[in-house]
């Protein structure tokens, strides 16, 4: 704990920096794009039109709010997954850096996450109007995301410092991430709705999944004037534990990576 | 006082015959449960001592342990053996320019350099007008730096690591950064240092540098220190080995 304690208080010592990438990071994904930060709004916005593809027109399935539920947790997931797989090359990408100057190795991985809740809450822009569109109950509920955001957002950094760490060590993990990603996201209450498709009895276990209460309650809270799901307070102690874990896993690691790289 | 304590120092590098690691290998070294490593020592019971406001010169051949020992000094590598006290803040002139962002301008990028040494925002507005001076790139310094020559990226790399100062200078070959000009100017500055009674650690295949700067020098072969004292035996001992 005491080690943990030590890391935190470094890396605080160290937000200018985190700032200063997180800056740089999106100053030069934007950089020479035609749309700039357009790309935000709009990759989102396309997996919709994917899905909307899929289930609608295809499968012909999902109610008349399902491209804003859909829009809800593909905005979540897009920073889950964009944080983790920048974190698994964020160290190993560094290597010469690493080489030359001492400097907490954590802001790395946690500079990624940053960014993509910088980019999480540009999209939102794109979020309001589709709330209209598709007539959402708006209510006072909506006051819980800065809540969400951070559950996930400890959630996401925890996983994400182990991501940095393992990417040093095997080279295939952002093979095996990027799939394992896909199954997640399907395995998660992102295209269908938990009430509907799963049955009773296995929901208990089916909301032991991070992302299941997740999902559930930021659609909740956004769309349907909603309280969050209540396993929240399993994510809660879900999240909290991944993040001590991924700490003290870099701890372990991190005075290593120069020579392992 | 001695603000660099080393004693018997040693780095161990497990070198592995496959360069690149992955989970596959892994599952299936699990069951051949063959050791693919050797271990290697590139620093072996190293100890020294540098007092405050010395300058020291570190001397071998290539692959000799120089720039692992400037690495360990800068905390960057910790001993595998031995232990190592540092006293004060500690520069890196370690290969400049490291950290650069290729999209990013010249002045983005002191600022971005500037923070992974650990500044603050504020401590580099009041160096960057120097910085920018120092390198003379004048107008290219609001260009990205992938369209900078080698000449000009090494500039700006050395001129943001001369001048965020600290008690303790690390330098590795860094003299041989630039053109004539560029050098001496670098060589007044490192006097500079000097004068204000910085320690430096200077790394260099150049036996003169080390003799007309340094007031002492230990010489380094396969990991192994096997001279110190004054610059001018030591090089005298590296030129005969």
């Amino acid at each position: 704990m005491n080690s943990i304690l030590h890391q935190i208080k470094e890396l605080w010592n160290y937000r200018e920096l985190i700032k200063c990438l997180v800056g740089s990071d999106l100053k030069v994904t934007y950089k020479n794009k035609l749309l700039g930060f357009l790309w935000t709004i709009l990759d989102p916005l396309m997996m919709m039109g994917v899905y909307i593809l899929l289930v609608r027109v295809i499968f012909k399935r999902g109610g008349p709010q399902f491209p804003v539920l859909l829009f809800c947790a593909l905005l979540a997931w897009k920073w889950f997954t964009s944080s983790l797989s920048d974190s698994v090359v964020a160290i190993t990408g560094k290597e010469k850096l690493i080489q030359t100057v001492y400097f907490p190795k954590a802001v790395l991985p946690i500079s990624k996450v940053l960014g993509g809740l910088a980019e999480y809450l540009f999209s939102l822009i794109a979020l309001v109007p589709l709330l209209f569109i598709f007539r959402a109950k708006i209510s006072l509920m909506i006051f819980w995301l800065p809540a969400l955001l951070l559950v996930q957002l400890l959630f996401t950094i925890g996983a994400s410092v182990l991501c940095a760490c393992f990417g040093v060590y095997f080279r295939d993990l952002q093979n095996i991430l990027r799939y394992s990603l896909r199954f997640w996201f399907y395995l998660s209450p992102g295209l269908y709705s938990v009430k509907d498709r799963i049955p009773v009895r296995f929901q208990h276990i089916y909301m032991l999944n991070p992302f299941a209460a997740l999902f559930t309650s930021y659609k909740n809270i956004l769309v349907r004037g909603e309280a969050p799901s209540n396993y929240m307070l399993i994510v809660v102690l879900i999240a909290l534990i991944i993040l001590i874990v991924g700490f003290i896993v870099f701890d372990e690691k991190e005075a290593k990576f120069a020579r392992d790289i | 006082m001695a603000v660099i304590e080393a004693k018997n120092i040693g780095i161990m590098f497990k070198l592995r015959h496959e360069r690149r690691r992955t989970l596959k290998k892994s599952v299936m070294n699990i069951f051949k449960k063959k050791l693919s490593t050797h271990n290697f020592w590139a620093l072996k019971e190293v100890s020294f001592r540098v007092n405050d406001g010395e300058s020291l010169g570190i001397i071998g051949k290539n692959g000799s342990g120089k720039t692992t020992l400037l690495r360990v000094i800068g905390g960057i590598f910790k001993p595998d053996e031995g232990s190592i006290n540092v006293r004060g803040k500690v520069s890196t002139l370690l290969s400049v320019g490291a950290g650069f962002q290729p999209e990013l301008s010249g002045l983005e990028n002191i600022y971005l350099n500037g923070t992974i040494l650990g500044l603050k925002k504020k401590e580099i507005d009041a160096i960057a007008d120097s910085i920018i001076a120092f390198s003379e790139l004048n107008n290219f310094i609001d260009v990205p730096v992938k369209t900078y020559s080698s000449g000009m990226h090494a500039r700006l790399g050395f001129s943001i690591a001369v001048n965020i100062e600290r008690d303790i200078m690390l330098i590795d070959e860094i003299l041989g950064v630039g053109d004539r000009h560029f050098r001496e100017k670098c060589e007044r500055k490192m006097s500079q240092f000097r004068e204000r009674a910085k320690t430096i650690i200077l790394v260099s295949h150049n036996t003169e540098a080390i003799k007309s700067f340094c007031n002492r020098a230990i010489l380094l072969d396969k990991g192994i220190m096997i001279a110190e004292g004054q610059p001018e035996d030591v090089v005298e001992q590296y030129l005969k080995s």
